[in-house]
């Protein structure tokens, strides 16, 4: 069944407050948008559940990238989540978990599914590419680059050694 | 103006026989459920548009991934959108692009944004983590675990030792 234009726009109005809270770094009332806090992201297999988890996930973030901010690609609204496409900027100017801050700059294309149980929302599920980042901070290269080639045989010449071993045997 | 029952219905068959066309390796069929064929990877940036271009990004992967296949795990009607959580299992038998093939299989969580107008299908826009596969593939280390950080350390010394030097002196 359809979803009625007022619920729909109620919704995505509380997307929104979310994402300028969060580029606020006001995260009370980033908390205050969920009626359970609850952050999935798929790429990691991170879940984040209750105002505690979340709160510290978000002054993690906020230590490792200060500057971050969200820009609303496109709003796309569902019967049960409004999924959001957006850029994601930042500048890796503090710690994050052992990795020492590399003081680079990164942007990212990524979808966020809120989900909602009627006006509540219940969870932010986030679909996005660890890799761009890595390669944005200098700490990954793209595997297809010559640089990245080289890297991929040096620290991994068992796998590229087996590959290059099976595509002349073609077995 | 959201889709009516009958829109949502067609839209719906579209994105589940592209899916299982796919699946059945009906590469022609699955071309057909486009009304334009465009694909848009946003973790490499790369676009592919039109028959010919689109025909060729299936031939690689069919040639780098035979086995490839997907399960469709939930999928969101939206306005102008049909939207896909899905995850795509594969064994790397063949070269992808220079990466000779590894023998490994992979497994990833997706999400498929299918573009209509009106009743045709015109993108599919896929989100996805690159280094989820890489990792698999054994040719990538998640560089927060202790090989991860070992190995991005001798790999990419300057950028890592300016960061501890950043961190120690707060700059």
């Amino acid at each position: 069944m359809a979803i009625l234009e007022t619920q729909s726009t109620r919704r995505q109005e509380l997307v929104r407050t979310h994402v300028e809270a969060e580029n606020a770094a006001d995260y009370e009332s980033a908390l205050a948008t969920f009626k359970h806090p609850r952050y999935e992201y798929v790429a990691s297999d991170e879940v984040y559940d209750g105002a505690e988890d979340v709160m510290a996930h978000w002054r993690e973030l906020d230590r490792a990238f200060p500057d971050q901010r969200i820009e609303i690609v496109r709003l796309h609204t569902a019967d049960h989540a409004v999924l959001m496409e957006a850029l994601a900027r930042g500048t890796h100017t503090g710690p994050y978990r052992g990795l020492p801050p590399t003081g680079r700059s990164w942007e990212q294309q990524f979808l966020a599914i809120f989900v909602f149980e009627g006006d509540a929302l219940v969870c932010e599920r986030v679909y996005y590419d660890v890799a761009t980042i890595l390669q944005q901070l200098g700490i990954a290269r793209e595997p297809a680059s010559l640089t990245g080639r080289l890297e991929t045989a040096a620290s991994h010449p068992l796998t590229i050694g087996r590959g290059v071993v099976r595509r002349v045997t073609g077995r | 103006m959201a889709p009516g029952a009958g829109l949502r219905k067609k839209r719906e068959e579209i994105v589940r026989e592209h899916m299982e066309s796919e699946n059945r390796h009906e590469f022609d069929a699955t071309l057909d459920t486009f009304g334009h064929p465009r694909y848009e990877l946003i973790a490499t940036g790369e676009v592919y548009d039109g028959t010919e271009e689109v025909s060729g990004y299936y031939d690689d992967t069919r040639r780098a991934f035979p086995d490839q296949r997907n399960e469709l795990l939930a999928l969101h009607h939206a306005d102008d959108a049909v939207l896909v959580e899905a995850v795509v299992r594969g064994t790397h038998r063949g070269p992808l692009r220079s990466l000779p093939p590894t023998g490994r299989e992979f497994e990833l969580p997706i999400l498929a944004i299918f573009v209509f107008e009106g009743d045709s299908l015109i993108c599919e826009r896929v989100y996805f983590d690159q280094l989820t596969v890489l990792r698999q593939l054994g040719i990538a280390r998640d560089p927060l675990s202790l090989t991860g950080r070992v190995q991005t350390l001798v790999t990419h010394p300057l950028t890592i030792g300016r960061g501890v030097i950043r961190q120690v002196t707060g700059r």
